[in-house]
């Protein structure tokens, strides 16, 4: 069953990815009924981030002062109803086992007889583009993976208010949320999709992907279907919060019956993840196996992350893509291990609109194209070009 | 106390240095790798000319004073670890007529029981290919035995010992690893053996640096692999290990240590990842119903990891160009088996095949990455999970010279996984 997000943004399951206003600019103000849309195909999800308009009511109330009244039924408040206009992008995915449902949507929703063009990134762009092609009789149009990621985080982070935050567990908040701020680089970006691209962004048009890992969010999809027989990747999530990996996990305390002291290895750190699961004599539950596999891969990931971040001198990371989901353990063992690798001199920071930044920057560049022939003149948008 | 590795002239006799205790970090580690025929850990070089002939009645002297500070057999370096518990055994080969009057029953017949068997119980195994021969050590000469059972069963190894009263020989028992602490009362209780404690990295280090001294009349201890990248051409070979500083020396036991090692003395530990030999065990037992290390490689030897993960071409029908991503790169380990027909369509040797691919492939990413942000090119993998599996040897090998577009050289050393009880037994030997 596709995963489906509810299109009217007010009552949208996930509130962390909500619609988000695009900022009153005249380059969208333009575009009323002009349906815009990207889409990033990956390797396991194909991501939506389509333009619509929202028209609400407005009451706009005017007060008269006293001392002005001519007559005493003169009315002290007058009350005008206004329409408003407000443009908000939408997102919505699909896995990739059902594209072509992704595609009827799209095709019965999004597409207008003035629509010629689809912006299309992420690896999908260049596999599916036949079938993107026949299916909605539109060309697509690819562009770069990294360089629409990219474009999208740099986006977001300038321009969408508490799109950044950081995770503290044990803080009286656990989310912190950041301000956007206009001086955001250098920065590293680690994606987590399918796989992970790590990223070193220097300015908006200066990045590189520096390197990355194939243990990432396919591997915990993958592995855990494997080991708990649980196909929906939500679902091992759900698991995972409920385990306990210690019966799993072999723990510096397994091996040495406490810390590691000279070293400074407490006992409670991960020796060896999956340790324990070599003695053929014990079945270990579902919940057990799931949050050791999260730890494991969140574990490494975080520590990979500090290499490169060690290795270029960055001291911001922010994490993108579909793996974290505002999960609690994940987002709590990627800090705790950024925290760890580092000595706190790397900070760990997570996007709400995680995954779908290939998206949002696929659907600015279909903005800059269009506004260049629409409104000759017009200023390059937010710098990017 | 420092010794010389001479040849024994004479029976009883012994040619050495003064036997002061010198530090460890100036003299005692064998930091020249010379080819001298069985040279033990020596002292630098210069002082063993300077000191090497004094007349008889002087070294008959100095023998027995030496004889009071070397220590009783038998000699033992044991290193208890997550999984695996590594034993080395000297076996003296020059006992005179007198002193086989005078040895004690039961360490003749531990010597016997020893060196007479390759299998202890069920799941004990001593590496005959690994024996050292015509060892010299603390003035004495005979074999190097290596022997390794499951931590598992410590227990019944602990049994043995009680049984064969190890504890009246008031040996001295040399542990390392995590076990050594966490079985200390263990020890005590069941055999009635005290231990001497050592810090596992610093056994590792120093056994490594001894192994690599000696020469054998066998195969070179350090080798790496040529021609990785080409399955056809790609062959051991020999590589001496002179002027290894610095060197990123990579255990990879149940668990990861990275160490950096600058000179004899001066080394850190860099980092270590969980995701192990003890992962791919644990994994491999758990997705394909194996039950011993053996039973895994060999399924994965014969699986194919591919049809497992998700390559880069899976996502964008070939290569990804602008980042020098080949179409046949791993993107997502595992990445097909979200997919119900993919799962039922893979065997167990693939998923055995994948798990070794993506525990070896992530420790030489982590590994890669550490080399770089400390500036070494030499990177040295031990540790037993490298253990019969040629697979990782190359596929390590590989990720190196590739992925550091030929920067980086990963060598490896037979005694693998032995190097801390190596440790163990010359702390035995030559305290520091």
């Amino acid at each position: 069953m596709a995963e489906f997000v509810r299109l009217d943004s007010s009552t949208s399951r996930h509130t962390m990815d909500k619609s988000i206003t695009l900022p009153p600019d005249e380059i969208f103000r333009n575009l009323e009924n002009a349906k815009r849309f990207a889409i990033d195909i990956g390797g396991s999800l194909t991501k939506l981030a389509y333009y619509s308009t929202v028209q609400h009511k407005v009451a706009k109330v005017r007060s008269f002062d006293k001392a002005t009244k001519e007559a005493a039924s003169d009315k002290l408040y007058e009350i005008s109803v206004q329409e408003e206009v407000t443009a908000r992008l939408h997102f919505i995915k699909f896995e990739n086992a059902y594209i072509e449902t992704c595609l009827d949507f799209i095709k019965d929703h999004l597409v207008n007889t003035e629509t010629k063009v689809i912006k299309a990134t992420g690896g999908g762009a260049h596999k599916f583009k036949e079938l993107i092609e026949r299916k909605l009789g539109l060309k697509v149009d690819k562009e770069d993976e990294m360089t629409c990621l990219i474009k999208g985080c740099n986006f977001v982070l300038r321009n969408i208010p508490h799109e950044a935050f950081v995770y503290a567990k044990h803080a009286d908040s656990e989310f912190r949320f950041q301000t956007t701020q206009p001086d955001i680089f250098p920065y590293l970006l680690v994606n987590i999709g399918s796989g992970v691209s790590i990223v070193k962004v220097e300015s908006e048009d200066k990045f590189e992907r520096i390197g990355g890992s194939s243990i990432g969010g396919g591997t915990f999809w993958g592995l855990g279907a494997l080991l708990t027989k649980t196909k929906r990747f939500d679902e091992l999530l759900q698991l995972a919060s409920k385990g306990q990996h210690t019966s799993v996990d072999m723990l510096v305390k397994d091996i040495y019956g406490g810390s590691y002291g000279s070293l400074g290895l407490t006992g409670d750190l991960i020796a060896s993840s999956f340790g324990k699961s070599a003695t053929a004599d014990k079945e270990f539950s579902k919940e057990d196996m799931a949050k050791s596999l999260l730890h494991m891969i969140s574990n490494d990931i975080g520590q990979l992350a500090c290499l490169y971040a060690k290795l270029h001198n960055l001291s911001r990371v922010y994490f993108g893509g579909f793996f974290i989901r505002g999960h609690p353990v994940t987002m709590h063992t990627i800090t705790y291990s950024i925290n760890f690798f580092t000595k706190g001199e790397v900070q760990a920071l997570f996007l709400r609109h995680e995954g779908y930044l290939g998206a949002i920057g696929a659907f600015l560049k279909g903005y800059i194209t269009y506004s260049r022939w629409r409104l000759p003149g017009s200023r390059a948008m937010y710098g990017c070009g | 106390m420092a010794f010389n590795g001479h040849q024994r002239e004479d029976e009883g006799i012994d040619e050495d240095e003064t036997p002061t205790k010198q530090p460890r970090s100036e003299k005692e580690m064998p930091g020249c790798f010379k080819t001298e025929p069985h040279n033990e850990a020596s002292a630098s070089a210069g002082r063993s000319t300077s000191e090497r002939r004094t007349s008889n009645s002087t070294m008959r002297h100095r023998a027995d004073s030496v004889k009071k500070t070397r220590p009783p057999f038998p000699w033992f370096g044991m290193d208890i670890g997550g999984t695996l518990v590594k034993l080395v055994y000297f076996e003296p080969k020059d006992i005179t007529a007198e002193e086989e009057q005078e040895e004690v029953e039961n360490l003749k017949s531990i010597r016997r029981y020893l060196t007479s068997n390759t299998a202890y119980g069920k799941t004990g195994i001593r590496d005959v290919h690994l024996e050292l021969q015509d060892l010299t050590l603390c003035g004495r000469t005979g074999n190097l035995h290596f022997i390794r059972f499951p931590t598992h069963d410590l227990p019944a190894f602990l049994q043995m010992g009680r049984n064969k009263h190890f504890s009246s020989l008031h040996t001295t028992l040399c542990a390392t690893g995590g076990g050594a602490y966490k079985f200390e009362s263990d020890f005590r209780t069941m055999a009635d053996l005290q231990l001497h404690k050592l810090d596992e990295l610093d056994c590792l280090i120093r056994g490594v640096l001894y192994i690599d001294s000696v020469m054998s009349s066998g195969p070179s201890e350090c080798y790496y692999f040529e021609n990785p990248t080409d399955p056809d051409h790609c062959v051991q070979k020999p590589y001496t290990l002179e002027n290894p500083y610095p060197l990123l020396l990579v255990n990879i036991g149940s668990g990861v240590s990275i160490l950096a090692v600058y000179s004899e003395s001066n080394y850190k530990r860099v980092t270590g990842t969980s995701l192990g030999g003890g992962t791919f065990l644990g994994l491999c037992c758990l997705l394909t119903g194996c039950s011993t290390f053996e039973e895994a490689l060999e399924m994965a030897s014969q699986g194919e990891s591919t049809r497992v993960d998700k390559l880069v071409r899976d996502i964008y029908g070939g290569d990804y160009e602008r980042f020098g991503l080949p179409g046949w790169a791993v993107a997502s380990s595992f990445g097909n088996m979200m997919s119900k027909e993919k799962r039922e369509s893979v065997s167990k040797e693939d998923l055995a095949r994948a798990t070794l691919v993506t525990i070896t492939n992530n420790i030489g990413s982590i590994t890669r990455m550490c080399a770089l942000n400390e500036n070494i090119e030499r990177v040295v993998f031990v540790g037993n999970f490298l253990r019969v599996n040629t697979l990782s040897m190359k596929l390590l090998a590989y990720a190196m010279d590739y992925w550091s577009k030929g920067q980086l050289k990963a060598l490896f050393l037979r005694h693998e996984g032995y190097f801390g009880a190596v440790g163990a037994l010359l702390e035995l030997l030559h305290p520091s």
